[in-house]
């Protein structure tokens, strides 16, 4: 019994012990498991960016491989915008959620400049706008009444101005067919679809003779009857190109005063007529020329004038049709430039332009958490010395989509508040390399010293310019010897106001863009 | 989560340590200056933050888990380690950004603000790992530092 | 539970019984189902004998931490008890381990006898039967019948039996007869060249199968069937030739000679025993100083006398079939002796059986590691280790508190110097370095290396028993050290030295 006893033991002692097994394993655990602690923070680090973040470094790679932005980059960048509902993507989308492009591109472009990365809008491929504007003839109407006489005597400005516009509505394909007219009373002379011969034919038969070979009432120009004809032919196909002198000739026996508010008040009615059916946008440009001929004062006396005077170039159309036209920068191009510049639309549709508080040029100071939003939160008044209890912050604004002219945003009379304690001012922006600037064109700047809670809302309004009433003269018979009134056309500020009332109705609003601001203290 | 880590690093009060601009770059200012879409580093540094103090928790308390490493004066000088990794990271995040030119320029960023931003995280690091180590309920999962705090052994 | 009663005769008995606690305090256990209690009792009338006064404080010592202890936390969980404990009669002794032989404190054997009322026959047969000259402890030749007791009866196992058949009438007797139940056993330990243990053995295994016949017990009637175990130690040792001495170790050869002859009429012949163990050694090596107890008797521990609590070991792993008795006869005696693998002057593990070592290796390796933490370390680690700060804590007050100061380290102080006194000793014992570092404490056993390893010393036996301790719940702080201890020394020696338990 005893040897059995040993050989068991034997056996137990030659077999592994679990023990010793055990002791390793347990090593071999801890090992694993320092090393899983250390790379899990890791990876989850690493792992942890928004879909925003992704989607800027992408649309940086894009960019810096080739410095373009070709239609796979685009589209692609267009599915993350479209696949992710983070707070980012929402600035690239409108209220009904669809992606604007313009916007895209615009915040490409403000990135792409802060990254140093200098692209251009041609840089980055568009999409196509669905809908093709569509197609529209322009008919040109020259006024030959006497008064036109002195603009066509021998070669002038008026002549080459005016074959270099057409010469351009012809190249420019803006229009479908380009159809030439004479207008006084009635419209004696039409070329229908003038080819470029016929246009150079017209401009070089721009004679005296011929006008008065192409006949009409020659003797009196009824403005309002002119622009009444004039407004009747603008309809979706067919835009208008009126020009003139636009020289009212009220008579001798009349009363100057009273014929011109008639004729203002008709041309008001005529045009609120044709907005109220009609999307109609005016372009009015005023241009100056050498003038050798007669000059038919308010009573119709011949006075005869050799030197500059101005001459208007209307143009008449749809928003769109008015748009295509700019966009062309036509008027821009003419031979000689133009004066001044008066663009009116009726107010339907308009398309807010992009706007944006800036977070820096603050006085005192306001939370940059829901400027996004347009609102001003915790806002205070300032403390230092310099703007001791003033508060002030700073829209920079894209008004290059407007039909008006730059300028007309840099006039602070052409803006309303809703709060009249604002000071306002307006300055271009100039500085083309700031990043957070970049795709706006103006700089409006507000102050004040009553702060309150409000929806401060900012009007830009239409409204008749200065150089209008700068260049309207009231009497000019003594056209010889002032030389300021040879600069001036008698009447325009009827004529301009009447437009001006049509467009703009004093019974209602007038506002072309409106920007509300909300401020909470 | 933003909200909660930027009022953490906020709470010893902005402008002490460092400035309401550097607050809104790191609660994600974007680089075209339009809106919080940036990178949201208080929310990175933030959990960076918890993540360096529990591994080195860990490390101490689980890891190395010896009857070497358990005084308390090992404690302060994992402690020290901590502060100054955490110092570092929220240092030099900032402060790279800034060389960079990654961020808005409408910001006043400054390297003190970096500093200080370092500092802040710093502290809530050490006060962190204070919290995991007085309470029993980690430590006493640990072989050999089951009763070490920054008072004892 | 089941009980062991060991009879402890004799110096040798003292040492064996010492090296039988040091083996149990370690945790070493028979391999068997059932659980002993052990209740020693020591019989030896030599009560300034220091081996005796050592080993009674050892068990007292034993008997203190065991209680704190409990019967599971591996070191000290077999219980020793004093014979008093487990009597309900009123006539209590005092709660020692020894038996109290009567008259015997400086009496002469003259005196003892009656010799002077003898009449005249009786005091001539007297004569004749003890005859011969003996040295008295004041160095004089006496007669025999002269000497005086009180050392012990000198090796005159002749004067002995007679003293020691007093036991059969004493108080302890009855107790322990009216005590003893079927599943109880007995050992009985002694020498064969002494004088008490030679002449105690053969009187006390008489007294208890004579039972029956006993009118001053009124036992239940097991003891006569009782399974007795014994061991008896023949000559191991030597001594140095002294002429005043009546000890002499030509004289030893002569009485083993004799006493076997008796035993075997009265031990071995008339099956009277269930299990007898030899054990034997003819080293002739150092010897002992020539001290025939005045001087207290104070021999060095030597590893036959560990080799001797193995048998008490070896006895309680026999299964009781194999120990069946009836009518106070042995049915199937068992005879045993001992033995190692190497004959090495100084014997280390290696040179044990396999089954000696397995059962005395680890167990001991774990008490030594045990006491060398407690004195090289402990006083580094307490409340600063996590073992040490959990609840219940061992601190500074643990440390000034009797259980350690006294108890404890009193035990392992004993164990400690019993270590050295078999590693000094010829034939010596030393399986252990007690001074080297903790790597190289186990002669002939080195620390097993492999890719995660690393060394092993205080701070990672600090690693290890705050891992062993983690979790755990124990009733005192005694108790946690003790238990908690016995767990970490266990693994350490099992995975880092390789031993098998």
């Amino acid at each position: 019994m005893a040897l059995t006893k040993i050989v068991s033991t034997e056996k137990r002692l030659y077999s592994q012990t679990p023990l010793r097994n055990a002791v390793q394993l347990d090593k071999l655990k801890k090992y694993y498991r320092t090393v899983l602690i250390i790379f899990l923070p890791i990876l989850f680090l690493t792992s942890c960016t928004s879909e925003f973040e992704s989607f800027n470094n992408t649309a940086f790679e894009f960019a810096s491989n080739d410095k373009r932005i070709d239609q796979k980059e685009f589209e692609t960048l267009l599915e993350d915008i479209s696949n992710s509902a983070e707070r980012g993507f929402t600035q690239f989308k409108d209220e009904n959620g669809e992606i604007n492009n313009p916007k895209v591109v615009s915040y490409l472009l403000k990135y792409y400049s802060a990254k140093n990365l200098n692209l251009t809008e041609v840089d980055i491929w568009q999409p196509e706008s669905l809908t093709k504007p569509k197609a529209f003839n322009i008919n040109v109407y020259l006024e030959n009444s006497a008064s036109m006489d002195g603009y066509v005597t021998g070669v002038t400005d008026f002549e080459t101005a005016i074959y270099n516009l057409l010469g351009d509505f012809k190249i420019s394909k803006v229009c479908d067919s380009l159809n030439l007219n004479y207008i006084n009373n009635s419209i004696p002379y039409s070329k229908k679809n003038a080819l470029p011969a016929d246009i150079q034919d017209f401009i070089e038969k721009l004679e005296p003779s011929t006008f008065r070979q192409k006949g009409g009432d020659r003797s009196v120009s009824d403005l309002k009857n002119i622009i009444n004809t004039v407004l009747n032919t603008v309809d979706d196909q067919n835009a208008a190109v009126l020009i003139s002198d636009f020289v009212f000739s009220p008579g001798k026996n009349v009363n100057a005063q009273d014929y011109l508010n008639n004729q203002g008040v008709g041309i008001k009615i005529d045009f609120a007529e044709k907005i109220k059916d009609f999307d109609l946008s005016a372009v009015v440009i005023q241009l100056e020329s050498n003038f050798d001929g007669v000059y038919y004062d308010k009573t119709n006396k011949s006075i005869p004038f050799k030197g500059k005077r101005p001459y208007y170039i209307w143009i008449f159309g749809s928003n769109q049709q008015i748009s295509s036209i700019l966009d062309k920068k036509i008027l821009d191009n003419i031979k000689g430039g133009y004066l001044n510049r008066l663009i009116l639309q009726s107010i339907k549709e308009t398309n807010n332009p992009n706007y944006k508080i800036l977070s820096n040029l603050k006085i005192g100071d306001f939370s940059r958490a829901e400027l996004n939003n347009k609102i001003l939160a915790d806002a205070s008044l300032s403390k230092d010395n310099q703007n001791k209890g003033l508060f002030g912050f700073s829209i920079a604004v894209d008004f290059s989509k407007s039909s008006q002219d730059a300028s007309y945003f840099l006039d602070t009379t052409n803006y309303e508040l809703s709060n009249p304690n604002y000071q306002l001012e307006v300055e271009l922006i100039s500085n083309k390399n700031d990043a957070s600037l970049s795709g706006f064109t103006h700089l409006l700047k507000l102050q004040t010293s009553d702060l309150r809670n409000e929806n401060l809302e900012i009007q830009v309004v239409g409204q008749t310019p200065n150089w209008v009433y700068a260049s309207s003269s009231i009497n000019d018979s003594n056209i010889l010897n002032e030389i300021s009134e040879q600069q001036k056309t008698f009447g325009l500020q009827f004529l301009i106001e009447g437009l001006n009332d049509a467009f703009y109705p004093k019974s209602s609003s007038n506002a072309i863009n409106i920007f509300t601001i909300t401020i909470k203290k | 989560m933003e909200e909660f880590f930027a009022s953490l690093y906020e709470w010893f009060g902005l402008n002490p340590l460092f400035s309401t601009d550097m607050g809104d770059q790191l609660r994600g200012w974007d680089i075209t200056c339009t809106d919080y879409i940036g990178t949201p580093w208080y929310v990175i540094i933030g959990w960076s933050m918890i993540a360096v103090t529990a591994v080195l928790y860990a490390l101490q308390y689980h890891i190395i888990d010896s009857s070497r490493w358990k005084n308390k004066t090992h404690w302060w000088l994992f402690a020290l380690i901590i502060v100054i990794l955490n110092f570092l990271i929220a240092f030099l995040i900032p402060y790279n950004s800034i060389q960079a030119g990654d961020y808005c320029n409408q910001l006043n960023l400054s390297v003190s603000d970096c500093i200080g931003f370092g500092l802040s995280n710093a502290v809530w690091s050490f006060i962190l790992f204070i919290i995991i180590t007085t309470i029993p309920v980690f430590r006493k999962l640990s072989n050999n530092c089951r009763h070490t705090t920054f008072w004892k052994p | 539970m089941a009980r062991l009663y060991i009879f402890a005769i004799g110096g040798t008995g003292s040492r064996v019984l010492k090296s039988l606690t040091m083996l149990l305090a370690s945790g070493v256990k028979p391999n068997s189902e059932k659980n002993f209690e052990i209740v020693p009792i020591i019989i030896d009338p030599h009560k300034s004998n220091e081996d005796l006064k050592r080993t009674e404080r050892l068990l007292g010592n034993y008997q203190t931490i065991s209680n704190e202890a409990g019967l599971d936390s591996g070191f000290f969980s077999t219980k020793i008890t004093t014979l008093d404990r487990l009597t309900t009669s009123q006539n209590r002794l005092s709660g020692s381990f020894t038996f109290n032989l009567q008259e015997v404190g400086g009496r002469k054997f003259s005196e003892y006898i009656g010799f002077s009322q003898l009449d005249e026959p009786n005091k001539a047969l007297a004569d004749i039967l003890f005859s011969g000259k003996s040295i008295n402890k004041r160095h004089e030749e006496v007669n025999l019948l002269d000497v005086e007791m009180d050392i012990g009866f000198v090796g005159n196992p002749n004067i002995g039996s007679i003293v020691l058949n007093q036991v059969k009438d004493s108080q302890e007797f009855k107790d322990f007869a009216s005590n003893f139940n079927e599943d109880d056993r007995v050992f009985i330990i002694s020498s064969i060249f002494g004088g008490t243990g030679a002449a105690g053995f053969p009187t006390i295994l008489k007294n208890i199968r004579d039972a029956m016949n006993n009118r001053n017990i009124d036992g239940k009637g097991f003891l006569q069937d009782a399974k007795i175990g014994a061991v008896t130690v023949l000559p191991y040792f030597n001594i140095e030739k002294d002429s005043d001495s009546p000890i002499q170790k030509s004289d030893f050869i002569a009485k083993t000679k004799a006493a076997l002859y008796y035993y075997k009429d009265n031990v071995t012949g008339n099956n009277s025993i269930n299990s007898l163990y030899y054990i034997a050694d003819n080293y002739s090596g150092k010897p002992y100083k020539n001290d025939p107890g005045d001087n207290g008797q104070k021999n060095d521990a030597h590893f036959v006398e560990m080799a001797s609590a193995l048998a008490i070991i070896d006895f309680l792993e026999t299964p009781d079939s194999d120990l069946e008795t009836s009518e106070g006869k042995a049915l199937k005696p068992i005879y045993k002796e001992f033995g190692i693998r190497k004959d090495s002057s100084n014997i280390k593990f290696s040179d044990l059986e396999d089954y000696t070592e397995r059962k005395i290796a680890m167990r001991l390796s774990q008490l030594v590691l045990f006491r060398k933490y407690l004195t090289e370390h402990l006083s580094n680690a307490i409340e600063k280790e996590a073992w040490s700060n959990d609840s219940p804590e061992i601190n500074k007050k643990f440390i000034d508190d009797t259980f350690y100061r006294t108890n404890l380290s009193e035990f392992l102080s004993s164990f400690a110097d019993w270590l050295k006194e078999m590693s000094d000793n010829k034939r010596g014992f030393s399986p252990f370095n007690l001074d080297s570092t903790i790597e190289a404490l186990i002669e002939g056993r080195t620390v097993k290396s492999g890719w995660f390893t690393s060394r092993v010393d205080f701070p990672s036996m600090d690693n290890k028993l705050s891992k062993q301790g983690k979790g755990k719940t124990y009733s005192s702080a005694s108790q946690k050290l003790i238990k908690l201890f016995y767990d970490t020394t266990e693994e350490i020696l099992t995975s880092k030295f390789g031993l098998k338990n």
